[in-house]
This record gives structure tokens, C-alpha cells and sequence, in this order.
């Protein structure tokens, strides 16, 4: 046996193994039932910071359910449930305020909603390459979305390499409450068209490499309905990039993941994402580490620390903290545990963002930004 | 596959019918794609391309060379696929061991390194080589058959390729499937061992051997000498896949009796070896009880003379 911190035996036989066109991974060879519950809770508005409305911001509850199955020899089927259930106050707009910095305007604490949404996938596999449809539909009383795709993987070189594209298109109806009461838009549309392409490239039997690249257009109602003064140029295309590396260790037998993001669209925003976790123990037994998040984004080119009433409404300009410039550094904790057929899972993640955290210095944080915990707990079953 | 092979399947009677079908017919095209006996085969004809030209293979047949490699890699060289050639010299007819005159020009054909894969295909690098993938594709072949079972609908199953298992599922009464490990001494089986979900592959010097001046010398060669191996008598080994399970069986008896074991400890799947003297060997607090198995899954069990027959 040679040193510690190195690969078994038995693992480089059972992953030079796993390559054999027997083993593909690609097709679902077991069902798979899941369900997951979270919570998301966004900490309180600053009192000091709000000139009206509600403090206590969104907390949404989430439940999720999915179901994988093989059918026959060469197909596959997954279907997926969610609903969601929002309850808080969002911010309606932003104010001068006269330290020059914005304050908030906040929605009452009426909203209570939530959404359903179903998602149904058929695959047909083939050696090495396999194809899938899905169409899927969320709803929510003043917002009904239905989208369509597809997606094609294909292994090149011994399955070292995976080539997956996919495309989708899905078409969004708005219908905002209390149009008349607030003047709002009554009726409006958005469709989005999305292309994906990654590359999966095994660099080792224990590391692996992917690279993608995604492009999405988005027409329509792109404005937020519900903010006072919101007026977004109704196009808006987006582009990723994507990197990401998995690493094995026998040490612990943990595992590293390191994900990387760009992203940088028409309305100028651009943004990096990096992401990284770490996974010990036997994945036959129980497994835990801790993930650390970094984010940082530079605002939109329309983008107003408060909102402009002295401008004409066919000017774009927003007032939303998603589009200003800001950073935040999220961390947490992950578990899983398994036992036979079934594995329980818990993750709690703490998000804090900040125009501090940013890359790009902001003039004027938003008072806006929100700071958040999610705690989720899920459970899954293989027959 | 040179051996008798044997299907077990349980569930919807027509349903079996068909995996069973599906079955026979798979393990046809590994016995016609593979064999060395037939010259249509991709292994006759990368053997009869040998020291010349490039022969095209599939994704199935690399990743098989490939996976053979990695055995290469892990047995310093001892599990090498090039190795069959000493045949030609240990011939079922033998009354004397070889001389070094006689096996010098064999042993210059065998090295796994001359195994020249690349994107267009695999070459063998010197004239007279030859390649044999029975020791892995007969085990590759018992994973295979399972996924069809599994990928069929049927939930349990045993697929047996003379003596390179894999085991569907539990049995129908939901306990795990008892399997024999044959006695390389004598006739019948001299252990059994419970099995779900996983591979079991059972090597041994028993299996053929040959008999010269009275001494028995067992068909396991080692490459570097062309001389027998003083190997463990068999060696049962349980792992995710079959393949595994037999490369791992085969490298220890290449290793010999104590490095045999060694390597054995050193990994984790639970094994079975025993040693010339009948000696039942495992992991240490692993240790084989005597009596009727009705024990946990993979534990292997000794069986009594009278269970045994």
C-alpha cells in the first residue's frame, strides 16, 4: 500500500470500472422519491432606513417534491412539485434621503401568496447520448408561467467527456392585484428564450472539470409592476459563463467543489459568483461540511439610488436593490445522512450582502439589500 | 464463455422469458465480440493485426483495454492481458518444465506497454503478440447481463458466468442469495456466503492445471518469468461489480500465497482465500464460522461435509 492520501486500489478499479459502457451513468437505473421543505426568512427592514410600510420582510416556505424513474430499457421520466408560500413586505421604492443616501418605501405586510408550480421530464436514452423534453407550468394569482425544453447529452472519449446542450422557451402572463387602486399595469407578458452548452471533462478518475455557456433573452413586461416608479428597457439579454471543478480526496474521504460564475447582460449588470464547499465522509454513512459563497455585482446602467419623478416615464430607470451594485458572502453547513434505501439531509445557509462587499465601489448603499437565512431539510428514498 | 453459465430471475413469468431472451442473446455478442477462438472477433482481429496495423475498436472494447490497464498498473505488471502467449509453450501435453531457450522468444512478446491505444484504435507493437480479454470481459459480461436484468424490471436475479457472479436484488423471500464457493480440493462446496446487490468472483489454480513428473503446477503464469505461480488455492472476492471483484481475485493469486494475502487485507471488500493447506483465510475479525449459514450478508460461512454435498 502506498501513502495515505492516496487512491485505494479498490477505488481506481471501481472508477476505471465505472467507465464501462455497462456502468453509464447517464441512465437512472433506480427510482428515486424526494422531498424537501425549507425556510427562507430575510432579516427586518431598518426602521431607520423606512419612511413607510411594513418592516418585517419575505419569509417564504417552500415543499418540494420529486420522483425519477427508468421506464423499460431506454427511457426515463421525472416529475416535480413545488409550492411556495410568501408572506412580508417588499420594498414599493426608494425616496432621497437627506444624508444623500435612498430610503425605503415599503409594501404593507398584506402581501400573502403562493405559487405551485409542476414540471414534467421524459427522457429516451441511447448508448452514450440520451434526449429529453420537459414542459412545466407555475402559477401564483397574478403570475402563470408555461415553458418548454429540451436537452441533449452525448459522452465523447470513453465517456471522459460530456457534451450537454439544452434549450428552453417559457411564456409568463402578468396580472398585478389592485391595478386600478394603484394605477399599475393591468395585463402584460414576457417570454424568454434560453440556450445552454457545458462541457464535462473527467481529468482524472477523481477530478473533474466543466465549462458552460448560456445565453438567455428575455421580451416583455421586464418592469416590476409592483414598485412604484420602475420603468426596465423591454429587452434584456444575459450571458454566463461557468466553471466548475470537483475534486475526490481519500483523506476523510471528502470531497472539494469549487464553482465559479460570470455573468454580465444588456442592462449592463455584471456579476461573479464564487462558490465553494467541502464534503466529508463515507457517502454510505453520514457526510457534512461547510459551504462559503462570494458575490459581487455592478449596477445597471438605469439603475437610481432613489426613484426619479422628475423623469419622463418612457426613460428607464429602477430603483430596485437587485440592480444596484453590491457584494455578499453567504456561508453554511451541509449534512447528509444515509441509511440503506433512505438519506436525510439538512442545510442551513446564512446570506449577508452589503455594497461593502462589492468589487466596484458604490456611491450609496441601498437600503434595500437584504440580508437572509434558509434552513432546508430533505429526505429521499431509492427502490 | 468456456464454462457453463447459468440465469436466475424471478418475477412476472413472461417478463423473465423475455430478459432471459435478451440475456442469452447479450452474452452472444460478448462471445462473439471477444472469443480468441473465433477470427471475426475484435480480439482475433487486433491479435492478427499484431506488429502491422491499427485495428478501429468501439467505446466497449477501450474501456475494457483501458480498465485492463489499470489492472497492469495496480499488479506491477502481473495481471497483464498480453500474457496468454505462454501458452504456446505450456502446452496440456508437457512432460518437461521449459527451458529458458524455449521461453525467452515468448516472453519478449509479452508487455502491456506494447499495447498501443490511441484515438484510432489499438495496435499490438511487436509481431506475434497476442491479447486474450477473457479475464476481464467473462466478469464484465455478469455486470452487463445484471444491468439488462435490472433495466428489464426484474428485481432479483443471479447471473452466474462460470463461476463470476453478480447478484440482482434479494432473493424472493428478501434474504440475500446464498452462493457456493466451490472446494479446490475436492468436489462440491466447502463455503457459502450471502450476497445482495453485488459481484462475487471466485479464482482459482484448480480450475486447470498442468501435470508434469508428477507435480501439479497451476495455469496461473507470472508474465515476467513464464513460470506457474505458487499461488492461494482460490479466492473468493465480493465488490460493487463483478469485473472488480475478479481482477482483485486474480491479482492476488498472480501475487502469490503471502503477498496474495497481503493485497487482499489491504483492500476493502470482504474475501475469502484459501491456501494450499485447505487453511481458510479473511480479514482479520472477519473470521469464516462453521455451521449453517443463515449469517449476514456477505459473510462467508463454512459449509459441513454433509451441507456441502
Amino acid at each position: 500500500m502506498g501513502p495515505k492520501n492516496q487512491l485505494t486500489p479498490l477505488a481506481l478499479l471501481s472508477a476505471a470500472a465505472l467507465s464501462l459502457p455497462a456502468f453509464s451513468a447517464s441512465q437512472p437505473t433506480e427510482r428515486v422519491v424526494s422531498v424537501n421543505t425549507s425556510v427562507y426568512q430575510e432579516g427586518d427592514a431598518d426602521a431607520a432606513e423606512v419612511v413607510f410600510g411594513d418592516l418585517q420582510r419575505f419569509r417564504v416556505k417552500t415543499n418540494q417534491f420529486n420522483l425519477s424513474a427508468p421506464i423499460g430499457r431506454d427511457w426515463s421520466m421525472s416529475l416535480g412539485y413545488d409550492n411556495e408560500a410568501m408572506s412580508g413586505a417588499s420594498p414599493w421604492g426608494t425616496v432621497a434621503a437627506s444624508d444623500g443616501s435612498g430610503d425605503l418605501i415599503m409594501s404593507g405586510a398584506s402581501i400573502d401568496d403562493s405559487r405551485n408550480g409542476v414540471d414534467v421530464n421524459l427522457t429516451r436514452h441511447w448508448r452514450g447520448q440520451s434526449l429529453g423534453v420537459s414542459v412545466g407550468y407555475s402559477g401564483e394569482h397574478d403570475y402563470h408561467s408555461r415553458s418548454l425544453g429540451l436537452n441533449y447529452e452525448r459522452d465523447f472519449f470513453k465517456q471522459n467527456t460530456t457534451l450537454a446542450l439544452s434549450v428552453s422557451y417559457s411564456s409568463d402572463e402578468l396580472t398585478p392585484t389592485d391595478a386600478q387602486l394603484f394605477q399599475r399595469l393591468e395585463k402584460g407578458s414576457k417570454h424568454t428564450r434560453s440556450f445552454y452548452a457545458s462541457v464535462n471533462q473527467l481529468l482524472s478518475p477523481v477530478s473533474m472539470l466543466s465549462l458552460g455557456f448560456g445565453i438567455t433573452k428575455r421580451i416583455g413586461e421586464l418592469s416590476d409592476p409592483y414598485k412604484l416608479r420602475d420603468v426596465r428597457p423591454g429587452k434584456r439579454v444575459e450571458r454566463t459563463l461557468t466553471a466548475n471543478y470537483r475534486r475526490y480526496f481519500d483523506w476523510q474521504t471528502s470531497s472539494l467543489a469549487v464553482d465559479y460564475r460570470y455573468f454580465w447582460d444588456s442592462y449592463s449588470v455584471g456579476a461573479h459568483t464564487l462558490a465553494m464547499s467541502w464534503m466529508l465522509g463515507d457517502e454510505a454513512g453520514m457526510q457534512w461540511g461547510p459551504m462559503l459563497r462570494y458575490y459581487s455585482q455592478s449596477a445597471a446602467a438605469f439603475y437610481t439610488p432613489w426613484d426619479r419623478y422628475d423623469q419622463l416615464e418612457t426613460i428607464a430607470q429602477s430603483s430596485d436593490f437587485r440592480l444596484s451594485t453590491f457584494g455578499a458572502v453567504s456561508y453554511g453547513l451541509k449534512a447528509r445522512y444515509r441509511i440503506g434505501a433512505v438519506q436525510i439531509s439538512m442545510q442551513y445557509e446564512r446570506y449577508d450582502s452589503g455594497s461593502g462587499y462589492a468589487l466596484s465601489s458604490a456611491k450609496t448603499e441601498h437600503p434595500g439589500l437584504v440580508d437572509f437565512e434558509v434552513l432546508s431539510l430533505g429526505a429521499e428514498y431509492r427502490f | 464463455m468456456g464454462s457453463p453459465c447459468e440465469l436466475k430471475l424471478s418475477g412476472d413469468p413472461a417478463l423473465c422469458q423475455q430478459v432471459a431472451a435478451d440475456c442469452q442473446h447479450e452474452a452472444m455478442r460478448f462471445e462473439t465480440q471477444y472469443s480468441r477462438f473465433t477470427t471475426d472477433s475484435i480480439t482475433s482481429k487486433i491479435n492478427a493485426a499484431a506488429g502491422e496495423s491499427v485495428v478501429p475498436i468501439d467505446v466497449e472494447c477501450r474501456a475494457i483495454l483501458e480498465y485492463a490497464g489499470v489492472c497492469w498498473a495496480l499488479s506491477d505488471g502481473l495481471f497483464d492481458i498480453t500474457s496468454g502467449v505462454l501458452r504456446r509453450v505450456w502446452t496440456k501435453d508437457r512432460t518437461q518444465l521449459p527451458t529458458s531457450a524455449e521461453l525467452r522468444p515468448i516472453l519478449a512478446l509479452i508487455d502491456w506497454r506494447k499495447v498501443e491505444l490511441s484515438d484510432a484504435g489499438v495496435r499490438l507493437g511487436v509481431r506475434g503478440m497476442e491479447i486474450d480479454l477473457g479475464g476481464v470481459v467473462k466478469e464484465y459480461a455478469a455486470d452487463a447481463l445484471a444491468q439488462r436484468i435490472r433495466l428489464g424490471g426484474i428485481e432479483s436475479g443471479v447471473v452466474n458466468l462460470g463461476g463470476d457472479i453478480f447478484c440482482v436484488g434479494t432473493n424472493p423471500e428478501g434474504m440475500p442469495w446464498r452462493i457456493g464457493i466451490k472446494n479446490p480440493h475436492g468436489d462440491g462446496a466447502i463455503a457459502q456466503v450471502g450476497i445482495a446487490n453485488a459481484g462475487l468472483a471466485t479464482s482459482g489454480g484448480y480450475e486447470r492445471y498442468i501435470d508434469i513428473e508428477g507435480k501439479r503446477f497451476s495455469h496461473l503464469l507470472n508474465p515476467a518469468t513464464g513460470m506457474p505461480v505458487k499461488s492461494l488455492a482460490s479466492v473468493s472476492v465480493i465488490a460493487e461489480q463483478s469485473v472488480v471483484a475478479g481482477s482483485i481475485a486474480t491479482i492476488a493469486l498472480l501475487k502469490g500465497q503471502t503477498d496474495g494475502l497481503r493485497w487482499l487485507r489491504a483492500l476493502e471488500c470482504p474475501f475469502l482465500a484459501i491456501d494450499a493447506s485447505g487453511e481458510f483465510c479473511t480479514r482479520p475479525g472477519q473470521a469464516v464460522d462453521a455451521g449453517p449459514a443463515s449469517g449476514p450478508d456477505q459473510k462467508f460461512t463454512r459449509l459441513t461435509s454433509i451441507e456441502s454435498n
